[in-house]
């Protein structure tokens, strides 16, 4: 299987010094959905835009269908060549066309003859919900038709890879949903290969074939949502997805004693020395009592369609609990037991930028 | 002096406190006191030099000096008698005789004679006694040395096509001395509309006033102009490579008489200006302005002939004044 | 969606800014007290604005004077004027855009320095650039004199048409580079990114789709520039007369200085009452083809920066000169016609002297011109400031039904040619007893400036949200206090900035102090055109020169006190 995408020891750096990315290898097969995600500044746009062609990397090189669209020393292939097709998050609509015009753009720079134009551009202003909206002026067009209509340019041409660059992230809660569930048939059925920059985990979670997480320019994990989340590499990783409660301390016997609180945990196994515990909020449980149950105090509690979201006062550490069940109200005092906790060793300890 | 605008620029300079030009001058308590307007077309510098030498003898009397063209200044005095029934000034100091004519007609002036009328040429004081000439402008042909060897000698020479495009001259609609020489020429019995329409062939550039002329002869853009000659000379001393021609034929001359306008509130201020501008003290003043003077007893200025060494003309003024009019249409008819 | 849509360019259009605001506005305001300012604001706009302009409609319409529109002389200059001004404002436009491109998108060498070169005419009056630029292309002229004794003629004699043309131009281009580069950093960089993924290079992304969108700016700069330049004075005065090409504004002025026409109020107010409807219909034309709004939505995403790879250098090379030729060499050229000793003489050091420099600063109409021109603007500014701060308060704080027609009367001078405004002022000035005064100028300067301040006002107010002002009448203030202490006050940064855009414009102004000139009001504007007109240019281009250097030095006092706040 041919590798759509293929990105080999990617580094940017921007000239008032500052990393963009780091020693980025991204590979991507044909149809599959990745999501690149992580918080703000960690290079997640950069590298959106070093694919597309409006950055140039300092090292490595960037392919598309095996063709080299950069590698230093070469002459880069400009945005233009590329055969790509891109939403933006303020879908980038040109105002003074109307929406057939827009959409029929890149065919008419691809120098498509004007009647096939027409009947693409029908055909694909119908796959995405906008039949007979041709000659609509964007301005009369609701968010999330305009979105639709950007989805449309993007893909009236059949780009060899289709970027999102946070796409849905300016629409509406309900709508979002929507798109996003249209978004993932349309990759089923065109065979699509995405790349899709957002800062919402659940969409990534969502959406995604696999998800890489960056922070400040480096790979955080790559793997499929399921791996990131069960297993997640490193306690950013645990404390970005999922909201895990990290504790700094060290092991010594076979006992994490935290350096800030009074609290220990049995890590058997785990070589004596510094790092970071991890509890993933599933991985307490509520009103269970048993030996190693504790009474704790509420702090704040927040009530879910699947489950409780809970704040607990752990000995004076502040933990992220998700539990079902009945809800509790700030100021109850439950028993709750750790069902599981991680420790990661000092080298691997990251601490999430926000 | 009835002028809302004076209250405000003594307000202004007040405020600022400088009392160096003669309009703010401290008031000393003897000698008369109080302020004239003045219409001029003196230039602006030469006017300056005037009120402050006014002001050493009349510390108390400010002028108010409005500047402009003569045609700018009698349209200004023609408005201001549509809107407000009288001229706005006192004193009317501006080119041309046919002018001042029109003026006695209508009873514009006041009568005043001036102090010492027998010092002065005969021929520039008034036999009514509406006003008096205060110094001879005579119009000449001047030239760029660096240009012209041989500087054209009379009028005539002026119509040769080697002054094609050479030639530069003011415009009559604005300058009095202009629109004076105009229908002095068309008058002359050698020049007349004939030489005229001769020299409109040569296309000369019609300049505003006589002060462009000069500028323009002394710059050399323009090798030749029709000028009046104290400007020459004014430019001639500040090192401009120009000189003056006399012209054969004669020169046409005004006088740039000066006149009270009969409306004025401040009649004794009035004749005290005229005065000093026709005393020995104003006309020597006028001398070292580059003027020809009034009298005879202050010289003339440095690289002036003698008085007696020009030929003026000295047509009819009343009949000048007649054809003012038609001779400035013709110009214009000819040169447009 | 975001609610602060924003439109394709702001200042699209002068009819435009008149519609009622878009933002929030605050309807209880209209409650106690607040009447009465409307009452006093209307009453003063009425004074100021609708009567001089009726004046002048109303003497056209009883003087009966038509026939003389068509007189040869009166329709040549009416020509010459919209082939002027509107010549002029193409190339402005063309030159403003091009310099938008290449200052404020490209990689151009040394672009942040060149801007403010580029700029710099903006600071410099028309007529005091008219004479700048005669020193080198006026028959005497440097350039000319060279060219003369190398080839034997002269390069370029300005006088006459073109060079009224060349100078509106030069003197208008940064306004519209201004207007038009604005207008392009408004537009978001992803318009021209997703023009370039659907593979579009960066030029054909910029021309056909950026390009489009400034294209309302370009419009509404072309009409500002055109409606100025129909009223120039200086530059036609002292580039075209002597060439014998006259404008309308020039033909007004002589016909009122000179009273080379009977009836010469009557036929003036003829000319201005066309001139006003041209105005009015130019800016009708000008609403209709700046068309439907555009929105743009959203934060504007960063624009790329195009690369002239090859051509850097050489179109870096060509901008510098030509940059360097039109804003330094005429300033030079002042500089040597202020400091050489009388014309015609060859440029030597021992030629040089301080002579015309201090003849300028001493003479006496210098001095009464300097105390005129800074009473006159320092006062306008104050009350521009007081009226225009008011109106803005009023349009953008306040709901009612007259907002929309006083938006328009108060920005209506701004579309009108200068000269109507002072022509309107010598009409009814005997009648308010204010004939041949100073007054007569601060009140058309107040008449046309005004506008100035609503202006730099209504924006930055519009956009504060009305909430300031509820929570003033939450706690218990009534409606004029709450205008008083929370509006005006919020609005007293921008109307500062706007009465020094007043003080600015009107301490150099020329166009209405000439027309309106009386013994002893002359400013400063008026005594370098008098020295000009009677022929002393050393003496006037020792004068432009100090207002030149006075006015720069000014502008970086400004600058440096706004960033210090």
């Amino acid at each position: 299987m041919t590798e759509v995408l293929s990105l080999e020891d990617v580094e940017l750096t921007y000239p008032n010094g500052k990393v963009g990315l780091e020693k980025l290898n991204l590979t991507a097969k044909k149809g599959e959905l990745i999501a690149v995600i992580g918080p703000s500044g960690s290079g997640k746009t950069t590298l959106l835009r070093a694919v597309a062609g409006f950055l140039n990397p300092s090292e490595g090189s960037i392919a598309i269908n095996g063709e080299v669209m950069y590698r230093r020393g070469q002459s880069t292939i400009p945005t233009e060549k590329r055969k790509l097709g891109m939403v933006f998050q303020q879908h980038a609509i040109w105002p003074h066309m109307s929406v057939a015009q827009n959409v029929s753009y890149p065919l008419r720079l691809a120098g498509v003859a004007k009647p096939q134009r027409a009947k693409r551009v029908g055909e694909i202003l119908e796959l995405v919900g906008l039949d007979g909206f041709g000659e609509r002026d964007p301005a009369t067009l609701s968010g999330g038709q305009r979105q639709r209509v950007a989805l449309a340019r993007a893909l009236v041409n059949s780009p060899r890879l289709l970027l999102l660059d946070e796409a849905l992230s300016a629409l509406d809660e309900p709508l979002r949903d929507t798109l996003r569930l249209e978004l993932r048939s349309l990759a089923s059925t065109l065979g699509l290969t995405m790349l899709h920059v957002t800062h919402d985990r659940n969409e990534a979670i969502a959406l995604a074939d696999r998800m890489l997480v960056l922070d400040k320019g480096e790979v955080m994990q790559l793997g499929t949502p399921t791996e990131l989340l069960n297993n997640p590499a490193n306690p950013f990783i645990a404390g970005f997805l999922s909201d895990a409660t990290l504790i700094r301390g060290g092991v010594k016997d076979g006992l994490f004693q935290s350096v800030e609180h009074d609290l220990r945990y049995a890590v058997a196994g785990e070589p004596d020395g510094d790092g970071t515990l991890v509890i993933l909020p599933n991985d307490i449980a509520i009103d269970e009592s048993g030996a190693d149950s504790k009474e704790v105090t509420i702090v704040s509690s927040l009530f879910g369609r699947d489950h409780n979201e809970v704040v607990l006062d752990w000995g004076g550490v502040r933990m992220r609990s998700r539990y079902s069940g009945v809800m509790h109200r700030e100021g109850d005092t439950v028993s709750a037991r750790i069902a599981q906790a991680r420790f990661y060793p000092a080298e691997d300890y990251s601490a999430p930028s926000t | 002096m009835k002028h809302k605008s004076k209250i405000v620029v003594g307000i202004v300079a007040g405020a600022l406190t400088l009392t160096a030009c003669g309009g703010g001058a401290e008031p000393s308590g003897d000698g008369p006191g109080g302020s004239i307007t003045l219409y001029t077309s003196e230039p602006q510098e030469k006017i300056d030099e005037i009120i402050s030498a006014f002001n050493e003898h009349y510390p108390d009397i400010g002028v108010e000096v409005f500047r402009a063209g003569t045609g700018d200044l009698t349209a200004r005095v023609e408005t201001e008698i549509t809107a407000e029934g009288s001229p706005q000034a006192d004193v009317f100091l501006a080119a041309d005789v046919p002018t001042f004519e029109g003026y006695v007609e209508r009873d514009l002036f006041l009568q005043y004679t001036p102090e010492d009328v027998e010092a002065l040429l005969p021929e520039v004081v008034d036999e009514d006694g509406y006003y008096v000439g205060t110094r001879v402008i005579p119009t000449v042909i001047a030239y760029n040395t660096n240009s012209i060897d041989a500087p054209p000698a009379s009028w005539d020479e002026l119509t040769d096509p080697q002054y094609l495009d050479q030639l530069v001259m003011p415009n009559p609609d604005v300058s009095g001395a202009a629109a004076f020489n105009a229908a002095v020429w068309l008058d002359h019995e050698d020049l007349g509309v004939e030489w005229l329409t001769d020299l409109a062939e040569n296309n000369p550039v019609i300049a505003d006033s006589n002060g462009p002329v000069a500028q323009s002869v002394a710059s050399g853009a323009q090798p030749v102009g029709i000028v009046v000659d104290y400007l020459v000379r004014d430019f001639a001393e500040a090192g401009s490579p120009i000189a003056v021609s006399y012209p054969a034929e004669g020169v046409p001359y005004v006088s740039q008489p000066v006149g009270i306008f009969a409306n004025t509130e401040e009649e004794e201020l009035s004749q005290l200006f005229v005065d000093f501008l026709v005393s020995a003290e104003g006309q020597e003043l006028a001398v070292g302005q580059a003027y020809l003077p009034v009298r005879d007893d202050v010289g003339t200025p440095e690289g002036a002939p003698a008085m007696e060494e020009i030929e003026l003309l000295n047509p009819d003024l009343e009949h000048i004044a007649s054809i003012r009019e038609d001779s400035v249409a013709t110009f214009n008819e000819l040169f447009n | 969606m975001n609610s602060s849509t924003n439109t394709a360019s702001r200042g699209r259009g002068l009819l435009r800014k008149w519609q009622a605001p878009s933002g929030p506005v605050l309807k209880r305001l209209t409650a106690s007290g607040v009447p009465y300012v409307r009452f006093g604001v209307w009453c003063s706009v009425a004074a100021l604005i609708i009567v001089p302009l009726t004046a002048v409609v109303a003497l056209a319409i009883s003087g009966n004077r038509w026939d003389t529109l068509w007189t040869a002389e009166i329709f040549n200059a009416g020509v010459n004027s919209l082939v002027s001004a509107g010549l002029s404002a193409v190339f402005a436009v063309v030159i403003g855009t091009v310099l938008a491109l290449l200052l404020d998108r490209t990689n151009l060498p040394g672009r942040g320095i060149l801007r403010i070169f580029l700029l710099s005419p903006l600071l410099v009056p028309p007529f005091v650039g008219a004479i700048a630029w005669l020193g080198l292309f006026g028959p005497g002229g440097q350039i000319n004199h060279f060219w003369s004794q190398v080839f034997g003629s002269p390069l370029w004699n300005m006088y006459g048409g073109a060079g009224v043309v060349f100078l509106l131009t030069v003197h208008s281009y940064p306004l519209a580079y201004l207007i038009v580069g604005a207008a392009l950093r408004r537009v978001p960089g992803d318009l021209e990114q997703a023009a370039q993924i659907s593979g579009a290079n960066p030029w054909r992304a910029v021309t056909k789709i950026t390009m489009p969108l400034v294209r309302p700016a370009q419009i509404s700069a072309f009409t500002l520039i055109a409606v100025q330049n129909l009223a120039d004075f200086g530059i036609p005065a002292i580039i075209g007369t002597p060439g014998g090409y006259q404008t309308l504004a020039t033909m007004i002025y002589r016909y009122i200085q000179s009273g080379t026409v009977s009836e010469p109020l009557q036929v003036v107010s003829t000319i201005g009452a066309l001139l006003l409807l041209l105005a009015i219909i130019g800016v009708l034309l000008e609403y209709r083809a700046s068309g439907r709004s555009m929105g743009l939505d959203g934060p504007a995403a960063p624009q790329q920066t195009l690369n002239l790879s090859t051509w850097k250098h050489v179109v870096g090379f060509m901008s510098w000169i030509v940059g360097l030729a039109i804003t330094v060499l005429p300033l030079l050229a002042l500089a040597v016609q202020s400091f050489l000793s009388a014309p015609g003489q060859p440029l030597r050091w021992e030629n040089l002297t301080l002579n015309s420099m201090t003849r300028a600063l001493t003479a006496n109409t210098t001095i009464v011109g300097a105390y005129n021109s800074i009473f006159l603007a320092a006062s306008a500014a104050l009350i521009c400031g007081v009226i225009g701060g008011l109106v803005s308060v009023l349009l953008t704080r306040t709901l009612s039904r007259t907002n929309v027609p006083l938006r328009i009367v108060v920005m209506l001078p701004q579309a009108v040619p200068g000269l109507i405004l002072a022509v309107g002022w010598l009409l009814i000035g005997p009648s308010l007893g204010l004939f041949n005064t100073i007054w007569l100028i601060l009140c058309a300067y107040v008449m046309g400036f005004i506008a100035l301040v609503v202006q730099t006002v209504n924006a930055p107010l519009r956009s504060i949200p009305v909430a300031l002002e509820e929570a003033a009448r939450i706690s218990g203030a009534g409606g004029l206090r709450t205008l008083i202490t929370i509006s005006w006050r919020m609005a007293m940064p921008a109307i500062f900035t706007g009465m020094m855009l007043v003080l600015l414009t009107s301490v150099r102004e020329l166009t209405i102090s000439v027309l309106l000139l009386a013994p002893g009001s002359q400013t400063l504007g008026v005594a370098i055109f008098n020295l000009q007109q009677a022929g002393d240019y050393n003496a006037a281009s020792a004068l432009s020169l100090i207002v030149v250097v006075l006015g720069l030095f000014g502008l970086s006092l400004t600058i440096k006190t706004k960033t210090r706040s």
